[in-house]
């Protein structure tokens, strides 16, 4: 199931709200920075997400959503928003 | 003591090893295993070179390569080399939104290369393909060999013949944002000589294993975890980079599992692991058959070492299990190793006559002691010599630059004579490395060249410069980037320095603009940035930077009436 699929509006709304909170959470979490500082429109390099960071950040989203991210695909991964759409799309439901 | 090594080629180490029972192995994200065998590679790679020249790839042809640690690697690395073109292994795009540094240095690099051909991994392609119109970019998954002919024979190319001991076998490549990138040309006769003179230095047994997790493009990862073990006929496996970051336990558990005898790392790595593999992800681990773990590539640090030691004897690693070596790209890969089992050793000096070039024991009082640690002598067939200012030779004890003979040098830059001349002389090669040798043993102690190694991988400080006067308001020409060792870290920490105009209460926002432009175009996040007034970075009378003075005044403290940090 994707974000965008029509099945009850509501129950995804929730859902993906979850998962937004969640993946920001992460990524402030990597950073080192409060989550309310993190905007979705953001490079995430603003945050100071260096490839050490990176690498946390990458566990905690495996772990967190069963999702795979590669090298090549994290590379073309530059906003918080870009993430956040990512889990969305590939996380199992 | 010269090197015969027992194959003139690769290519010919590849036959020998096809011949034998022995294999590379995978090990894949989630710890399944694919198992390659010698012969198997073999096959794949004559398929890939059969697909190669039908692409148009002709001898001599340099082919960027950028694809993870994977079997297509491998296939494509002695496939370009079977066809007699020149594999140039290039680091994978690492880190959040890095596509776009990414394809600009290897746009610099692949000019400078003459590249018309790059193989990358199909995710990459695209993205390549818009900075590089003209430039045929390939997915392993388009070299399929021409249809109907399976036979490894028949595969063969008519040009196999020739490719000979001198003939170019792979090119390393540092890549810069600046555009200036460097690539060290490697003959088949340089690796064939490098491997004999590390297995001699190794003993290494038919029954040993090596397990690698280091990038493929570095040449520790490359010649070390992958051309030695095949150079032998020795199994070998290999796990991704990534894979070692993300669960550093990883690693321990691989030697475990395939009973590795031989696993190099540089300094970071052995504080990492001993920093964060947990003790629940190493139940059952027997580190037992690990006779060498090799520490190298930066500088090496003996209180790492010993907190590795300390932690993992309970895991069987062997007392003095850990053995420093010295090596560059430049030398193939190694130079002089500080023999197995013997207790890890370094010299307890005085810094104050340290730093004006001569070792001197410290007293056991001596609290400013400084610890240098012995890479041990030079490889078989290989001599080092530490010479002066003006090029003399000097004596045991005395701090100078190391240059290095060795049947494993390169051939020189690719394409790049000035900087050839200047580092290769009458067969001898300038490490652009600081040290001294006592009892014919080598030490590290800086480097004359201004270089960063974070984590084994070596940074020209202008590639950190240039990106840090992309942020507004750093005056042209006043960046200056630097390493300072932390002992934490085990590796290199970046540091920043710059001029600005802008007043002092927005100082704070230039220093996150500084460290967003370089973690933008570099990967690396500095550590220090120091934002300073206008004059205050030291130059020369020509207006050249003065990275080591800029260095000395941050950390020594140093009252300086021109130097007032924010």
């Amino acid at each position: 199931m994707r974000c965008g699929s029509p099945i009850g509006r509501r129950v995804i709304a929730t859902m993906g709200t979850r998962m937004e909170d969640e993946v920001i959470r992460l990524i402030a979490e990597a950073c080192d920075v409060n989550p309310e500082d993190v905007q979705r429109d953001r490079l995430l390099v603003e945050y100071g997400l260096d490839s050490a960071r990176a690498m946390d950040l990458v566990v905690g989203l495996e772990d967190a959503f069963q999702v795979q991210i590669s090298d090549e695909v994290a590379s073309k991964l530059r906003k918080v928003d870009d993430v956040i759409r990512f889990v969305c799309e590939r996380a199992p439901r | 003591m010269t090197v015969h090594p027992r194959y003139p080629t690769v290519l010919a180490a590849v036959d020998a090893a096809a011949s034998q029972g022995t294999a590379v192995h995978f090990v894949r994200d989630d710890e399944s295993v694919e198992r390659l065998t010698y012969a198997e590679l073999r096959s794949r790679s004559l398929a890939v070179a059969a697909a190669l020249r039908q692409r148009g790839v002709a001898v001599g042809a340099r082919v960027p390569v950028i694809l993870p640690t994977s079997p297509e690697f491998l296939a494509t690395f002695y496939g370009l080399m079977i066809a007699g073109a020149i594999p140039c292994p290039i680091s994978m795009p690492a880190g959040f939104g890095s596509i776009e540094g990414f394809a600009h240095r290897l746009t610099a690099t692949t000019r400078y290369l003459g590249a018309k051909t790059i193989v990358a991994s199909a995710e990459l392609c695209e993205p390549i393909r818009q900075g590089l119109p003209g430039v045929d970019v390939v997915a392993p998954t388009d070299l399929a060999p021409p249809p109907g002919t399976t036979d490894d024979a028949a595969l063969r190319p008519p040009s196999y013949g020739r490719i000979g001991a001198d003939h170019p076998a792979f090119i390393q490549c540092t890549s810069g944002s600046t555009g200036s990138p460097k690539g060290v040309v490697l003959a088949h006769a340089n690796l064939v000589a490098n491997c004999e003179q590390i297995a001699r230095a190794l003993t290494v047994r038919s029954d040993d294993a090596m397990v690698s997790w280091l990038p493929l493009n570095h040449d520790m990862g490359i010649i070390g975890g992958v051309l030695m073990p095949l150079y032998t006929g020795i199994d070998t496996t290999l796990l991704s980079p990534g894979r070692f970051q993300r669960r550093p336990a990883s690693w321990l558990r691989a030697i475990s599992r395939f009973k590795g005898a031989i696993s190099p790392a540089p300094n970071f790595a052995y504080a990492y692991v001993t920093a964060r593999a947990k003790d629940e992800e190493l139940e059952g681990v027997d580190l037992s058959t690990w006779r060498h773990p090799l520490c190298g590539a930066e500088p090496i640090d003996y209180r790492t070492l010993h907190a590795f030691q300390r932690r993992f004897e309970k895991y069987g690693l062997r007392k003095n299990a850990v053995h420093p070596c010295y090596g560059l790209a430049e030398a193939s890969l190694a130079v002089t190793f500080h023999g197995a089992e013997r207790p890890l050793a370094f010299d307890r000096v005085k810094a104050r006559e340290l730093a004006s070039g001569v070792a001197v024991p410290a007293g056991e009082d001596d609290a400013e002691a400084v610890a240098v640690v012995n890479c041990g002598p030079p490889v078989d067939g290989a001599a080092i010599r530490v010479a002066g200012r003006d090029g003399e030779d000097l004596a045991e004890g005395h701090v100078g630059r190391i240059w290095v003979k060795s049947p494993s040098v390169m051939r020189g830059y690719f394409e790049l004579p000035d900087v050839t001349a200047e580092t290769l002389r009458d067969g001898w090669l300038d490490t652009g490395d600081l040290g001294y040798v006592l009892g014919g043993e080598l030490r590290v102690t800086g480097r004359a060249k201004d270089m960063v190694i974070i984590r084994g991988k070596k940074y020209r400080p202008a590639e950190f410069e240039w990106a840090a006067e992309r942020a507004a308001g750093v005056r042209p020409g006043t960046a200056v980037a630097f390493g300072v060792f932390s002992e934490e870290q085990g590796t290199e920490l970046l540091y920043l320095v710059c001029e600005t105009d802008k007043p002092k209460e927005e100082h704070d926002a230039l220093r996150t603009a500084v460290s967003t432009a370089v973690l933008e175009r570099t990967g690396i996040r500095p550590d220090v940035v120091r934002v300073t007034r206008r004059g205050a970075v030291p130059k020369t009378t020509s207006g050249k930077l003065q990275r080591n003075r800029t260095k000395d005044l941050v950390l020594g403290g140093r009252d300086s009436q021109s130097w007032r940090l924010p």
